[in-house]
């Protein structure tokens, strides 16, 4: 039986042959290559039509993949949502033990606020507020768990882990920035006219939780769950307005690089013994050296210097030269 | 001739040969890794069917979604020899493409302007 996957090939064999033995090619041996040509011809611009529109359709899908899985990332942690597309991730339901440092934070008075504004005008708030604590969030490293209205409650050591010293550290760090940023915030807002200040209670803790798929076979949530999550909770609503309160566990892992203050024990339920809470104050000097930060508070002064974060030196240089010349 | 009957697999088609009733049907997608491996017996099985002394008609159907350039070069094979057949009794050709897929239909309307001997009909289908 002729194979007819190599009909092609017989053909160009017989011509080869009949080339070398040198013999006059006659027209109909023309005429076979001819119409073979011819052939082949067709075949070819067929497989090319057919591998362009293969290509458009293929670019077409992968444009609306890009778009959904932008869309789609935006409702996960990156961290998590990137474990989810190396594969490093799988989608069932599976937890694991593991120490974790997680953060709480709450807007004081936010129920008062979302009785006053308008609710578009509230939106706009939240995103705002949300958008830029997210930010610093992601450039610690920290696992966006969820928001609950305006609460924030993220983690550190899971997916991704830099060791449980550095977690802790920079759980705290993001804390700082967050404070820091939210001054920012509340001036933007204050001179829109928001008459109530935006002020955050925050609470961090470390300890051993349970991470990973929660829920059924048909809906997931990827999050964290014990003692130590209600821990970090309770030390948010302790906390007073704009600092960090953080539990005896985490001040353990950051007190070589964070300086704090011993404050009151607190009782948690489900914790047997009382919890020995700690205020953060700020880094340790050697620290801020080397991250080129400087603050001062005297009366009738606040300097905060953060090089790490100077876009324009030139104009720092002139703010304080024109603070200066008012000194003069 | 024994029926043939390959269900499909992720990367191949559907494959029902019913010889006696000279029914013969190609569904769903074909990217084989190994087109030619695939369907060789395919081929061989249908050029043998070609070579018996009947003359009732037989009907290909072909629903396919989506196949590669090998496999399309198999498929102008196949109808080369279903054309082939067609100079001594009827042939049927079914090509059926979802009403939305013009690629599928524009491929129909390509491959029916190679067939001489055989009736060539296009047909649509919706998701209903």
């Amino acid at each position: 039986m002729t194979d007819l996957l190599s009909h092609e090939e017989s053909i160009i064999e017989q011509g080869k042959q009949r080339v070398d033995s040198e013999e006059e090619i006659e027209a109909r041996h023309y005429a076979e290559l001819l119409k073979a040509y011819i052939k082949l011809n067709k075949e070819q611009n067929r497989l090319i039509r057919l591998s362009d529109k293969s290509q458009k359709k293929l670019s077409v899908a992968n444009a609306k993949l890009a778009n959904f899985s932008t869309k789609l990332s935006k409702y996960f942690s990156p961290e998590v949502y990137n474990s989810l597309f190396t594969g490093e991730l799988d989608v069932k339901v599976q937890t694991q033990r593991k120490l974790l440092t997680i953060f709480f934070s709450d807007l004081e008075g936010f129920t008062e606020l979302t009785e006053r504004l308008e609710p578009e005008v509230l939106t706009e708030l939240l995103t705002h507020y949300l958008t830029e604590m997210s930010k610093i969030a992601l450039r610690w490293g920290g696992t966006i768990d969820k928001y609950i209205g305006d609460a924030i409650m993220i983690f550190f050591g899971d997916p991704a882990s830099k060791g449980e010293k550095a977690d802790a550290v920079n759980c705290v760090r993001m804390a700082m920035e967050m404070v820091d940023q939210l001054a920012e915030v509340r001036a933007i807002w204050k001179d829109k006219g928001l008459a109530l200040p935006l002020n955050a209670r925050m609470g961090i803790h470390t300890g051993i939780c349970t991470v990973g798929n929660f829920g059924s076979e048909n809906r997931l949530d990827y999050t964290v769950i014990g003692n130590g999550v209600n821990l970090a909770s309770r030390l948010e609503s302790n906390a007073k307005p704009n600092s960090i309160l953080i539990s005896e566990d985490t001040y353990l892992h950051v007190r070589s690089e964070i300086n704090c203050s011993k404050n009151n024990t607190i009782k948690v339920k489900g914790v047997s013994y009382p919890v020995q809470t700690y205020k953060v104050e700020g880094l340790m000097m050697d620290q801020a050296d080397q991250f080129g930060l400087t603050e001062h508070q005297i009366p009738g002064l606040s300097l905060i210097l953060d090089q790490s974060k100077i876009e324009n030196r030139a104009l720092v240089r002139k703010k304080i030269k024109e603070v200066l010349d008012l000194l003069e | 001739m024994d029926n043939l009957d390959i269900s499909a697999t992720e990367t191949t088609p559907e494959i029902k040969f019913d010889f006696s009733n000279h029914h013969f049907l190609f569904g769903g997608e074909s990217y084989p890794e190994h087109s030619d491996e695939f369907y060789r017996p395919i081929l061989e099985s249908i050029q043998q069917y070609s070579q018996n002394d009947s003359n009732e008609p037989a009907t290909f159907v072909f629903k396919l979604t989506y196949f590669n350039s090998s496999s399309a070069r198999v498929l102008m094979k196949l109808f080369e020899l279903i054309d082939e057949m067609g100079e001594n009794r009827e042939i049927n050709i079914e090509w059926h493409y979802h009403e939305e897929d013009d690629t599928m239909e524009e491929f129909g309307e390509d491959f029916s302007d190679d067939i001489e001997n055989a009736n060539f009909k296009l047909m649509s289908y919706s998701d209903d």
